[in-house]
């Protein structure tokens, strides 16, 4: 019994070892020797072809996508032996220290990728080989982002990451598990140097800034006196002792076509937090309540602050305006000085008026030549904007291009490395869902080079990640403060509140800038004396100019009727609604006049529910409380010609809903079919038969 | 085969499939796993002790979508667990108390009842009943305590890595046989103290809470409350008190031997035998008892509800609905209950049969009482974008379920973004149910990247709306209608891209008639044209009448005649309302009884529900 039981370790422990020595001396894999030409390259996925490639940067693994039933991949350059790797599947995985030792004696020369698959009947095809280049720079050797699903409003899964660029190494530096319901985000970090660092938190009950140096961390409520929302895109002064942030309200929404999310900041200013006296402080030319600014960033040297900069178009922050598409931030600066706290004033380095789209995210070279930043159509959230793309000034030259390797997807959160020859950015191009952290090589020209993926061990690794990479920022070592250090900060109930030093700024105190002004419509003439009659009059005179067709005859009719009274006077509602009515809907583009018609349309249905409020005479109560439905219904007409629909539409679903509510249900039928115009984004226009 | 039987008959744990995050009319939820083939996702549970126990469990809850095999794996762990309790109970020496093996099944079976239980706690026990059998039998034939302790070393820290916090009852179950048995009362301490002593190091090697390096996944928390929780305990106390107890009764019913034969009353003794068959008998009939009085209905009807919404099984839906009070319908079903109606042709005549809520007729963002349920009503409406929202939000709070992939691939597909649908096609592809639909997927997106041949697709990009309108949830509602210009705007822009989308019509006139605003009924009418509705349904009739009373003018019915019957009903309603002189209890009392099935007294009293 004995004696089998030893044989059966025996052969156990044979077998072990003759595996063992199979995987130390198995003879080396080569390429085949018989083999026909594709004459193309082929195809693979990450498209790691014609790419400059960092010297430290992980194995680029890849599938083939091309048939065969077997593949063989030789990875070569000018020096050294180069290796051959053999797969049965078209999921090429590279050995990693024979791939560091080859792009390590290669620096600055070509990477070839020859790749061979074998046929149906047995026989090799060999494809025309893959070229990449060797840069001579390495990159930052860690790389800090967030990894969050594709909707991150309910915060229930997120988290920071750091990884080793050089292996496949992956850490988390902080998970917001679901039972948290916290938002983590905004990682900076001192000259890239992770022994100083913050980041932010925002969750039920606890928002704030979380600053770590060394090993220990520590919790800040940035929010004071001046700014009401805590800060975030926060950029270090690279003394280390500042850090510039933006205070921003911001509004979720989404699109029914297209892309589906959307951000808006409602109001923001920039600030500066202190980090020895622990004071947040600001300035007009930073902080100004008539326009937007954010995206705080220091110039390497420390003495400019450059941040973006646009008009606030609304005066109220409920709900999304209807003109956010019209805000365009303009690029600015402003020179600051540590040692006396003074601020310059602010400059204008790129006008959204110039460029026609709003900039965002600046970024400095660390040697402070180029200034990295993205175009979009609008607002300040280029993540979201298919449009965003990334463009180089050269601060020297004050010339501005739209880099090469820009994508028709969203291009954006880019940071640089320390030796300014590395960007590192966030795009959509794979899939247009997904962000992806991709590098580039910026040759000191400021050229971008074809981006390479942020290479994963398994090669089919993004056909089925549903994370987000967002924020992607590149570190010079790892980060060493740990998670639970960073949880016990945020859980403690203990916070270092700031406080705010200074005055809160004056509104007009920045002057000198540039923005997307819109000039005020035109205010209707004022009425010098009450005529009842007259006005009467001339709205006869007017309603049958109309009938006859002379449209300008019956606009000037209008016109000195509503000019015979007080603007605000019941009996102006109807020539004030027609007039807003012909400016809204006339055929002709010669008569019609949106903003006007928006104005007058307002008096009309101010009037209206002014009377119907508070006139004493039923009579007139009840004529005035008649008249708001058509009134609506015009103010709706008003707004479509203006292009502004989302306004149109709610007008239109109330003026219906009044309508029905006093009987009209005839004027109801004809504002429910110029609704449904409305919603297809056509203004109406009024025709023979009405 | 009865275990079986009643496990595919009266549980059915295909309804558990589908049901994850379904609120039980107990207040709780069920938490169904999800689980995908490749490394990647057994990666994160072979980083913690229990995760491969949580995974078996995981891969085998995926087969509850078959008919046969969910209950053929509930059937097995009972029957693993009958197998190793009678093992149990005979090298314990407690051969005349084998009526106990049928302990541990009946005692799962109440926790199968209640439908909220995990599989990973049973399959971590199988696990640790299994070693310590394993244990047990090498242990007698080897008899050394050496190799003994080697072999609970072994088994302890591979059973912990497995099975995490089951594997203290394994020490125990290794233990007192050691004590009380064996009388190797050294070796037994070691293993008591192994059993305490293990988990610590677990916690600090994989850098778990103490709770779960303790108790997870075995289910048994201290101080938690529910079944769950309670059947459990009452699982690891028995086997405790199995190994405790029966060695002591062996030695009693050896005394009592001795005296009995001392006395001559060994016939007596032998009787008993046959009074202990019946006392087994018993103890099985009074066990299913409990097993068929701890079925929770309320659970049941829900779960069956929802699977049925789920498969599409919508005239199916409405029997099952129809079985319970209008009361006990909670806010999912509600909103599956108006999209069956629609897809059998009865929303606009039926809906006041049932309880209704101007809330979940369709939801928007995060208020949404059922994502998937939501999520389905918004891309079948064609708000693609909305579906997608409401999918992507799923996603992010229900993780990488087959459903939710499904939703978002087919979404992606129909707004030309083919790229996107094949990242969820390719989580998808990993699904044990669904891989395979997955693949054939990315097959035919190979061929046509946008599927335009799909009729679903194409129908979807035919109704899906093409100018911009900026949605929020954040909107508020009219408190008193429930109604929400948002809504209505939804809505009407799918009409106005589509006049022939049919759920778009009806939805629209269920929120006018549920929001309580008859006028706009009346005035949408007119696309009656649009369909091929035979005549105008009985609840938009009740609420163009009643509005025209109230204004005082005859309303065209798109050329149609309301039925005479709808019409007297209305007329007696006005009466009825005439009558009271304003009371509204009395007139919520008369309708109640006389018409309370009728879109007037739901107009009139905001009360709806027939006798169901």
């Amino acid at each position: 019994m004995i004696g089998r039981r030893r044989i059966c370790m025996l052969v156990a422990l044979a077998v072990v070892l003759a595996v063992a020595l199979y995987h130390c001396f198995r003879p080396g894999v080569t390429v085949p020797q018989e083999y026909s030409d594709a004459g193309r390259p082929p195809r693979i996925d990450p498209d790691y072809a014609g790419c400059t490639i960092p010297p430290n940067i992980a194995p680029l693994n890849f599938v083939v996508k091309e048939t065969g039933a077997q593949y063989r991949v030789r990875v070569y350059s000018e020096e050294g032996e180069g290796f051959v790797v053999s797969s049965p599947a078209a999921d090429i995985v590279m050995p990693l220290n024979r791939w560091k030792a080859l792009l390590e004696l290669n620096r600055g020369k070509n990477l070839y990728f020859d790749i061979y698959a074998m046929g149906e009947r047995g026989r090799w095809q060999r494809f025309s080989a893959i070229a990449n280049a060797i840069a001579r720079e390495n990159i930052d050797s860690y790389l800090v982002y967030r990894r969050l699903k594709p909707v991150h409003t309910l915060y229930t899964e997120m988290g920071t990451y750091q990884r080793n660029v050089s292996t496949y190494g992956e850490s988390p530096v902080l998970l917001s598990g679901p039972d948290s319901r916290r938002c983590v985000n905004c990682h900076t970090f001192v000259n890239r140097n992770p022994d100083m660092m913050c980041l932010h938190v925002r969750g039920p009950g606890n928002v704030a800034m979380i600053l770590a140096k060394g090993a220990t961390a520590t919790k800040i409520n940035t929010r004071t006196r001046f700014n009401a929302s805590p800060a975030s895109y926060t950029s270090w002064h690279p003394s280390g002792r500042l850090a510039a942030f933006a205070a921003i309200d911001v509004i979720q929404f989404h699109h029914s076509v297209g892309t589906s999310r959307d951000v808006l900041d409602l109001a923001s200013d920039v600030c500066l937090y202190i980090v020895d006296s622990n004071r947040v402080t600001s300035t007009a030319g930073i902080s100004d309540p008539d326009r937007l600014e954010t995206f705080p960033t220091w110039s390497p040297d420390g003495e400019y602050l450059y941040f973006c900069s646009a008009k606030r178009l609304w005066t109220e922050d409920a709900g999304v305006p209807a003109n956010y598409r019209s805000v365009r931030y303009d690029l600015m600066r402003i020179r600051y000085d540590m040692a006396t706290g003074t601020w310059g004033k602010p400059e204008t380095v790129l006008s959204a008026k110039d460029t026609g789209l709003s900039i965002n995210e600046p970024r400095i070279s660390a040697d402070g030549r180029f200034l990295l930043f993205c175009m979009s159509e609008y607002g300040c959230f280029p993540v979201f904007q298919r449009s965003s793309d990334l463009y180089m000034m050269d601060l020297k030259s004050g010339r501005h291009w739209p880099l090469e390797i820009n994508s028709d997807q969203s291009d954006s959160w880019h940071c640089w490395s320390t030796n300014s020859r590395w960007i590192v950015f966030a795009s959509k191009r794979r899939d247009g869902l997904f962000g992806r952290v991709y590098f580039s090589h910026i040759d000191p020209d400021g050229k971008a080079h074809k981006p390479v993926l942020l290479p994963q061990r398994d090669p089919t690794f993004y056909d089925s990640f549903l994370d987000n990479f967002n924020a992607p920022e590149l570190i010079t070592k790892p980060i060493r403060i740990e998670q639970k250090e960073l949880l016990r900060a945020i859980e403690s109930t203990e916070q270092q509140d700031a406080a705010f030093a200074g005055k809160v700024p004056p509104s007009d105190a920045a002057s000198g800038r540039e923005g997307t002004d819109e000039p005020a419509p035109e205010k209707p003439r004022k009425a010098v004396e009450s005529n009842p009659e007259k006005a009467f009059r001339y709205y006869q005179l007017g309603r049958e100019s109309e009938k006859e067709g002379e449209t300008e005859k019956a606009v000037e009719y209008y016109r000195l009727s509503a000019e015979c009274l007080p603007t605000l006077h019941p009996l102006n509602i109807p020539a004030l609604g027609r007039l807003a009515w012909i400016y809204s809907t006339h055929p002709s583009d010669r008569v019609r006049n949106g903003r006007q018609a928006v104005l007058l349309a307002t008096y009309a249905r101010r009037s209206a529910m002014l009377q119907a409020e508070r006139a004493g005479g039923e009579r007139v109560r009840k004529m005035a409380e008649a008249s708001l439905p058509s009134v609506m219904d015009t103010l709706a007409a008003a707004y479509a010609e203006c292009g502004n629909f989302a306004n149109a539409v709610s007008t239109a679903l109330e003026a219906e809903t009044l309508a029905l509510r006093q009987g009209q249900i005839a004027l109801a039928v004809k504002i429910r079919g110029r609704l449904e115009l409305y919603l297809v984004g056509k203004p109406y226009r009024t025709t023979a038969s009405d | 085969m009865l275990y079986y039987f009643y496990v595919r008959e009266f549980l059915d744990p295909r309804l558990l499939y589908h049901a994850n995050k379904v609120a039980l009319p107990s207040g709780q939820w069920i938490d169904f796993p999800i689980c995908l083939r490749g490394t990647a996702f057994l990666k994160e549970f072979l980083a913690r002790p229990g995760g491969l126990a949580e995974y078996v469990a995981a891969y085998c809850c995926q087969y509850y979508y078959y008919t046969h095999l969910g209950p053929l794996i509930l059937t097995a762990i009972a029957w693993f667990a009958y197998l190793l309790t009678d093992r149990l109970i005979r090298v314990s020496g407690g051969t005349g108390s084998r009526g106990l093996r049928f302990a541990p099944p009946l005692l799962l079976l109440i926790a199968y009842n209640r439908y909220t239980f995990h599989l990973e706690n049973h399959v971590a026990l199988i696990a640790a009943l299994m070693l310590a059998t394993f244990y047990d039998l090498v242990a007698k034939r080897l008899d050394k305590a050496p190799v003994s302790l080697l072999l609970f070393a072994a088994a302890s820290v591979t059973l912990y890595y497995a099975a995490g916090g089951p594997f203290i009852l394994f020490a125990v179950l290794c233990a007192v046989p050691e004590l009380l048995t064996r009388r190797r009362y050294v070796l037994g301490g070691l293993y008591l103290l192994g059993g305490a002593g293990i988990p610590l190091l677990g916690k600090h090697f994989f850098d778990v809470t103490v709770a779960d390096a303790y108790f997870r996944p075995s289910g048994v928390y201290p101080f938690r409350e529910g079944m769950n929780a309670a059947v459990l305990s009452a699982l690891y106390l028995f086997f405790v008190f199995l190994v405790i107890a029966l060695p002591f009764r062996q030695r009693l019913a050896r005394l009592a031997s001795a005296v009995l034969s001392r006395t001559g009353k060994v016939g007596k003794y032998c009787l008993n035998d046959r009074l202990r068959t019946v006392y087994a008998i018993a103890l099985v009939m009074a066990g299913a008892s409990v097993a068929l009085y701890t079925l929770d209905e309320g659970a049941r009807r829900v779960l069956r509800a929802n699977y049925l919404a789920r498969m599409g099984m919508w005239e199916e839906f409405l029997k099952e609905v129809e079985r319970y009070p209008s009361q006990e319908y909670p806010g999912s079903v509600m909103l599956d209950l108006n999209r069956a109606l629609f897809e059998t042709n009865q929303l606009g005549s039926r809906m006041f049969s049932y309880r209704q809520n101007p809330y979940v007729l369709f939801e928007l963002g995060a208020r949404a009482v059922s994502y998937k349920g939501g999520c389905h009503v918004l891309l079948r409406l064609g708000r693609i974008n909305e579906a997608e929202h409401a999918a992507l939000e799923a996603l992010e709070l229900d993780g990488e379920r087959a459903e939710t992939l499904r939703q978002l691939a087919i979404i992606y597909i129909v707004k030309r973004q083919p790229e996107a649908a094949r990242v969820f096609l390719g989580t998808l592809s990993k699904d044990i149910v669904h891989g395979q639909w997955a693949k054939g997927c990315l097959r035919r997106l190979d061929d046509d990247p946008l599927l335009s041949c799909d009729r679903q697709i194409q129908y979807l990009r035919s109704v899906m709306p093409l100018s911009d309108m900026v949605v929020t949830s954040a909107e508020p509602v009219d408190a008193s209608t429930g109604s929400m210009t948002m809504k209505e705007a939804i809505l009407l822009t799918l009409l106005a891209r589509n006049r022939n989308n049919r759920m778009a019509f009806e939805y629209l006139m269920a929120y006018y008639l549920l929001t309580r605003q008859p006028g706009k009924v009346a005035c949408s009418i007119g696309r009656l044209d649009d369909f091929d509705y035979p005549a105008v349904p009985e609840h938009y009739a009740e609420a163009i009448l009643l509005y025209g009373y109230r204004v005082g003018c005859q309303i065209d019915v798109a050329g149609r005649t309301i039925e005479k019957p709808t019409q007297k009903r209305v007329r007696e309603v006005i009466q009825i309302v005439h009558d009271c002189d304003g009371d509204k209890k009395a007139i919520a009392d008369v309708l109640a009884a006389r018409f309370p099935e009728s879109y007037c007294r739901y107009l009139l009293t905001g009360e709806s529900g027939g006798a169901r």
